[in-house]
């Protein structure tokens, strides 16, 4: 394996191994402390314009399994690890993490100290980094890197651009599409629902024409605030006439739309080691996690809507749902993929409200 | 009614050490009774294990030794007013015991309050019919299992359950196997036969698992039904080798994350079925083929695997169960070590490292024994070794393993070794089967052979064959830096480069340091570097951040155990406690290194620091390189103290012998005796048997003792100071001293239990010249009859027991105490 450079914006450079694409990478550096679900987390779009450091000290086990898709082609930047599974093609017919990598243009590196690292990303919050060929003189690498500007038009390049079908036979559900991870649609299809995924940019009218029993907000990359108007505009409307589930980057926005603020968070939040407390059931779980924004506590209008639920951590705000409406949002993943199923009962009580308002 | 006061806390504890029991039970009721005492607590601890260190913890009369049975027990619980007892520390055989006496209604009787989980929980858990009824309840699945008495009755089962099945005659009159039916034709065959030779024309039939994928899932419950994952570990071997002798990895290193999530939310499900209030492991079997997994056990107490999970995350797991045995909940528990966000117990552990658990077999001293592995346990011990990859966390296990393996592993070229023996030991793999696999693979067997063969996943070959990679460069480049840097950053052992290289290990020492290859210490904690942490335990790796604080106080670096071996282990893990903590009161920061995964010194709050690292000359070199201890402790003379003092580290020995006294010596009595500056007293006179069993206090005559204390003493005026054991042989009146020997290691716990004495503090004053504080001696007359005999493992090997066999070959030690 031939030699690469990590370099990050602070002017550290760490050595290690080439894997996956041989492009030059530039990105946000974050960290995820999931113990499981490699190809999950990099195929999940949240990662857009990010690089992924895997807390995880070794990653590749299994290959790529093809039900481990969060999305057919990922959008992150790059992968740090501290060593790559060197398991080969024919396994089980299965790719290589390697190959994958190659395959979707993202150039990973290995043997990484990844914990010194995420240490430093601990103290420095949010890092820029550039996975480099190795050369004598960083100096150009580092120019590159500082004169860097990632977009902030994450949402536009990861959703839909064209509404399609997942059909089932039972409810009907619209999806937003901000990056959607394949999770939820995983979820409905359990539920049998009859679904159909619309581009970010769809109006309130666009869904009323489809009659749905209900809407779900879906997890994307990014900043909210980035984010036009008329996306929340669009909440506000359908929020009072259909049901609406809302999660990560779809909660933040729902929040936004409710008159809640959004703050970045110091660091990045990848994982699925906090509990998480149930206000309603006074029940705590795990789910996984990924943010990097996180809705102002203090921002949030008490007469128009509940918190539902808070990291036990940080006691950051993680579900909300709206006093008047059917409407109800989480910042955690509920569909696991990867991480615990233990939350996958908001699906079942989504399908609820829509039914119950069916019958109605 | 039950008492609302919840004051008195009895503990029953495991017998002596066995195969299968190692010393996790003392480390986690250690942990237990120091966190009772932090609420207030009154405890009250019941054992025969000889080598028991609770007794630190607990004044006399709160340590009582007892025979582990009904009556005594009984009795014990009839005396004492106790409001609680915890049944999670004893291992199986006390289950069983308390079982009896709750059905018997003893513990309502007395209103005695079971805390933790309750012995009918325990029962249906151990008792596979109950426990399937209850599997089948929650809709998770078990292996089917069903007592039939008729063939068309079987194969309308086995059709329900599918081939391949395992068939057993019930009350056989011959020992029968349990035989493997792979379709209709062998089962009707295997059936005529099984019929005709059970007493009771009875079969078992069960469905086969061997060689899925066995999972261990540690999970804790409290008592509002918060449920948290602790460990989940994958073991190397397929079902088939007994869980306690296979290799296990955590994190899990071959499963996809529906597969980890499926059979997570199932030991959720069933934690919360079966009310556990504490700990619990759940055993799983994977077949990967079809996703499909199956619940094989549910042990609501603590063992071998909550230890390694324990230890292989840092999560102070007998801490929190014990807040949670009386009554608190996790989300008010806080944990030491965080140094944020409440120090919250709640947040589930995730790694950054790789730990393993490897198994350590006897057989040098057991040539007779079988020593393939199966169903039955053979390993006497663990090591637990710490990586950052794979490949480092093997051979960091592999070069923790006794001389005996490594001696093995020379002995396997194709000299040795023929096609068809490896071919047979690939397919029914014995002890050391990982040297087996690593020589299969340098002759060139294909990952998918092998995986075929062994049934163990490919992954792990993967894994193997780049460690014969990188063994074969090494071979080929002797003294390349690239090629060394690569071979260390991948975990390869100066010692083992050295063999590759053909050159002593100081010429790789001394090879590396000139090219400033040197290894960093990195924590050993719950959050994978997520929070900041007051690391404790490191593990040794070559990277980048060394996160080891060296403090300015005067330091003493103390050699632990290792992994258990016959002879003087558990009791040589009693002497190392005692060591640490005499340093301490002498002022020292108590440094250890270890890697016994169920070890009492490694317990949290106990050494000062802990390096979990194999006990290599370069690992001890590299930790003292940097700590710069002030003295390096060691109790007598082993391999390792040898090696070291080779590369010329000074070392201060406790004076002990690791060899067990009565093998050359013949004796009636025993005087232990001490000498310091020039002072000489008698510590104590015990009796020996001929079983090599010890015995206090003296039988000996007034006249005699007399006698026994005046020559010892005159023995003593000869040697160096230090504290022996002076043995005496009597004929008719006469005393012939047959040896002053230095203490050996197995009989220190005894003889400090029955001196009321703490000997091996004397020893601690002793070497490092602090002796001019003398304690007093206060034996107190007990009034009992103490007698220390020890318990070998050929029973559990399945070989005959010589008379009298050497003690050396003891793997534990029961006390009996007997009113007088």
């Amino acid at each position: 394996m031939s030699e690469r450079y990590l370099i990050l914006d602070d002017g550290t450079v760490y050595r290690g191994q080439a894997f996956g694409s041989p492009a030059t990478t530039f990105g946000e550096v974050v960290f995820n402390t999931s113990a499981t679900g490699y190809q999950q987390i990099i195929t999940n779009q949240i990662y857009h314009n990010q690089i992924i450091v895997f807390s995880q000290p070794s990653i590749g086990g299994y290959g790529i399994d093809r039900a481990s898709y969060e999305s057919i082609e990922p959008t992150c930047k790059g992968v740090i690890v501290r060593d790559v599974a060197d398991v080969s093609t024919n396994r089980q017919r299965r790719l290589s993490l390697d190959e994958f990598l190659k395959i979707q243009n993202i150039p990973g590196i290995s043997g990484i100290d990844t914990r010194a690292l995420i240490h430093k990303l601990r103290a420095k919050g949010t890092v820029k980094g550039s996975i480099v060929d190795p050369v004598k003189d960083l100096a150009h690498a580092f120019d590159q890197l500082n004169a860097i500007v990632l977009t902030n038009q994450q949402v536009s390049q990861v959703s839909t651009p064209k509404a399609y079908p997942n059909p089932g036979t039972g409810l009907n559900v619209v999806v937003v599409d901000l990056g959607l991870k394949h999770g939820i649609l995983r979820q409905l299809s359990q539920r049998n629902c009859n679904v159909t995924v619309l581009p970010y940019s769809c109006t309130a009218e666009q869904i009323f024409d489809l009659d749905p029993d209900g809407v779900i907000l879906s997890t994307g990359p990014g900043s909210p605030t980035d984010l036009p108007k008329s996306l929340t505009d669009m909440i506000a409307e359908v929020e009072q006439r259909i049901p609406l589930f809302a999660i990560g980057l779809g909660h933040e926005l729902f929040a936004m739309a409710n008159g809640a603020k959004v703050k970045p968070l110091q660091f990045e939040h990848h994982g699925d080691n906090h509990p998480i407390l149930s206000i309603i059931t006074d029940e705590i779980f795990y789910a996984s996690q990924g943010q990097g924004y996180t809705v102002d506590r203090e921002s949030i209008n008490r007469d128009k809507m509940l918190t539902t639920h808070i990291d036990l951590v940080d006691q950051s705000v993680q579900g909300l749902r709206h006093r008047d409406f059917p409407a109800f949002s989480v910042q955690f993943f509920p569909d696991g993929a990867p991480g615990q199923l233990e939350s996958s009962e908001l699906f079942d009580e989504f399908i609820e409200i829509m039914t119950t308002r069916m019958e109605r | 009614m039950a008492r609302t006061k919840l004051q008195k806390i009895v503990i029953i504890g495991s017998g002596p050490n066995e195969i299968g029991m190692d010393t996790e039970l003392e480390t986690a009721t250690l942990q237990t009774i120091q966190e009772l005492h932090k609420a207030g607590k009154e405890v009250t601890f019941v054992s025969n294990n000889a080598n028991s260190v609770a007794g630190d913890y607990l004044d006399p009369e709160h340590f009582i030794i007892s025979n582990l049975d009904a009556n005594s027990l009984i009795t014990i619980l009839r005396n004492n007013e106790f409001d609680g007892l915890i049944p999670t520390l004893g291992g199986t055989p006390i289950f069983q015991l308390l079982h009896q006496l709750d059905e018997a209604g003893i513990f309502n009787q007395l209103n005695i309050r079971v805390l933790g989980v309750s012995l009918k929980t325990i029962a249906n858990t151990q008792n596979p019919e109950a426990l399937n009824r209850i599997l089948q309840n929650i809709h998770e699945p078990y292996i089917p299992t069903n007592i039939l008495s008729d063939t068309n009755e079987v194969l309308k089962f086995v059709r329900r359950i599918g081939y391949p099945v395992i068939v057993k005659p019930v009350a056989a009159i011959t020992n029968n196997n349990r035989m493997r039916c792979e379709n209709e034709h062998q089962l009707k065959q295997m059936l005529a036969s099984a019929f005709r030779i059970s007493t009771t024309h009875q079969v078992a039939v069960e469905k086969s698992i061997v060689g899925f994928k066995e999972i261990e899932m540690t999970v804790i419950r409290d008592n509002e039904n918060t449920r948290m994952l602790i460990c989940a570990a994958e073991d190397f071997n397929p079902v088939g080798v007994h869980a306690g002798d296979s290799i296990v990895f955590t994190p899990t290193q071959t499963l996809t994350d529906q597969e980890f999530q499926a059979i997570r939310s199932s030991a959720l499900r069933i934690v919360q079925e079966f009310k556990i209030r504490g700990i619990c492991h759940i055993q799983f079997a994977l077949n990967q083929s079809t996703g499909n997994y199956y619940v094989i056990r549910v042990n609501p107490y603590f063992d071998r695997t909550t230890a390694f999970a324990a230890r292989a995350t840092g999560y102070p797991v007998a801490l929190v169960c014990t807040q949670i045995s009386f009554g608190r909940n996790l989300r008010s528990i806080t944990i030491p070590g965080l140094r944020q966000h409440d120090s919250l117990a709640l947040i589930e552990p995730t790694l950054d490292h790789i730990a393993v658990r490897f198994p350590t077999f006897s057989f040098a001293s057991f040539a007779n024994a079988n020593q393939e592995l199966n169903t039955r346990m053979k390993s006497t011990g663990s090591v637990i070794a710490f990586g950052r990859s794979t490949e480092e966390a093997t051979l960091k296990a592999i070069r923790s393993v006794d001389s005996t393996s490594t001696s093995e592993q020379a002995a396997l070229d194709e000299s040795r070794l023929n096609e068809g023996q490896l071919i047979n030991v690939l397919v029914h793999p014995t002890a050391g089967e990982v040297f087996y696999l690593l020589e299969a693979i340098r002759r060139g067997y294909q990952v998918e052979e092998l995986a075929e063969l062994t049934k163990i996943d490919a992954f792990y070959f993967y894994k193997l064959i780049h460690i014969v990679q990188i063994e074969k460069k090494l071979r080929k480049h002797p003294f390349d830096v690239d090629v060394l840097r690569n071979a260390k950053y991948y975990g390869y052992g100066d010692s083992q480069i050295a063999q590759l290289w053909k050159c002593s290990d100081k010429k790789v020492r001394d090879f590396r340091e000139t090219n400033q290859i040197r290894p960093t210490f990195k924590g050993i904690e719950p959050t994978a570097g997520e929070f900041p942490y007051n690391n404790r335990s490191y593990y040794t790796t070559f990277e980048t951040e060394n996160e080891s604080q060296i403090s300015e106080k005067p330091k003493v670096f103390i050699l632990g155990t290792a992994n258990n071996q016959v002879g003087t282990n558990a009791a040589a893990e009693y002497v190392t406690v005692h060591t640490i903590q005499a340093c301490q009161k002498l002022g020292f920061e108590t440094i250890l290194i270890n890697n016994n995964p169920s070890a009492i010194s490694i317990l949290p709050r106990l050494a000062d620091k802990l390096y979990l690292e194999p006990l290599t000359v370069e690992n001890c070199l590299n930790i003292m390189n940097s700590e710069q201890p002030d003295f390096v402790i060691a109790q007598g003379k082993w391999q390792i103290v040898t090696d070291l003092e080779t590369a010329g580290v000074k070392i201060t020995q406790l004076p002990l012998s690791r060899t067990s006294r009565a093998e050359n010596v013949e004796s009636n009595y025993l005087v232990v005796a001490e000498k310091m500056e020039e002072k000489q007293r008698n510590l104590g006179c015990f009796d020996t048997a001929e079983d090599a069993s010890l015995h206090f206090p003296s039988s000996a005559k007034k006249q005699i003792s007399n006698k026994l204390q005046h020559i010892s003493l005159s023995e003593l005026s000869k040697q160096e100071d230090g504290i022996y054991s002076v043995m005496f042989k009597q004929e008719g009146s006469h005393l012939i001293v047959t040896g002053t020997i230095p203490l050996a290691i197995q009989d220190i716990p005894f003889m400090t239990y029955a001196l009321n004495y703490d000997i091996v503090a004397d020893m601690v004053k002793l070497i490092l010249k602090r002796s001019n504080c003398e304690s007093p001696l206060k034996l107190t007359s007990q009034n009992v009859h103490l007698k220390l005999e020890h318990v070998f493992p050929y029973n559990q090997l399945q070989i005959p027991e010589p008379q009298n066999p050497p003690f050396s070959l003891a793997i534990g030690a029961r006390i009996t105490s007997t009113k007088l």
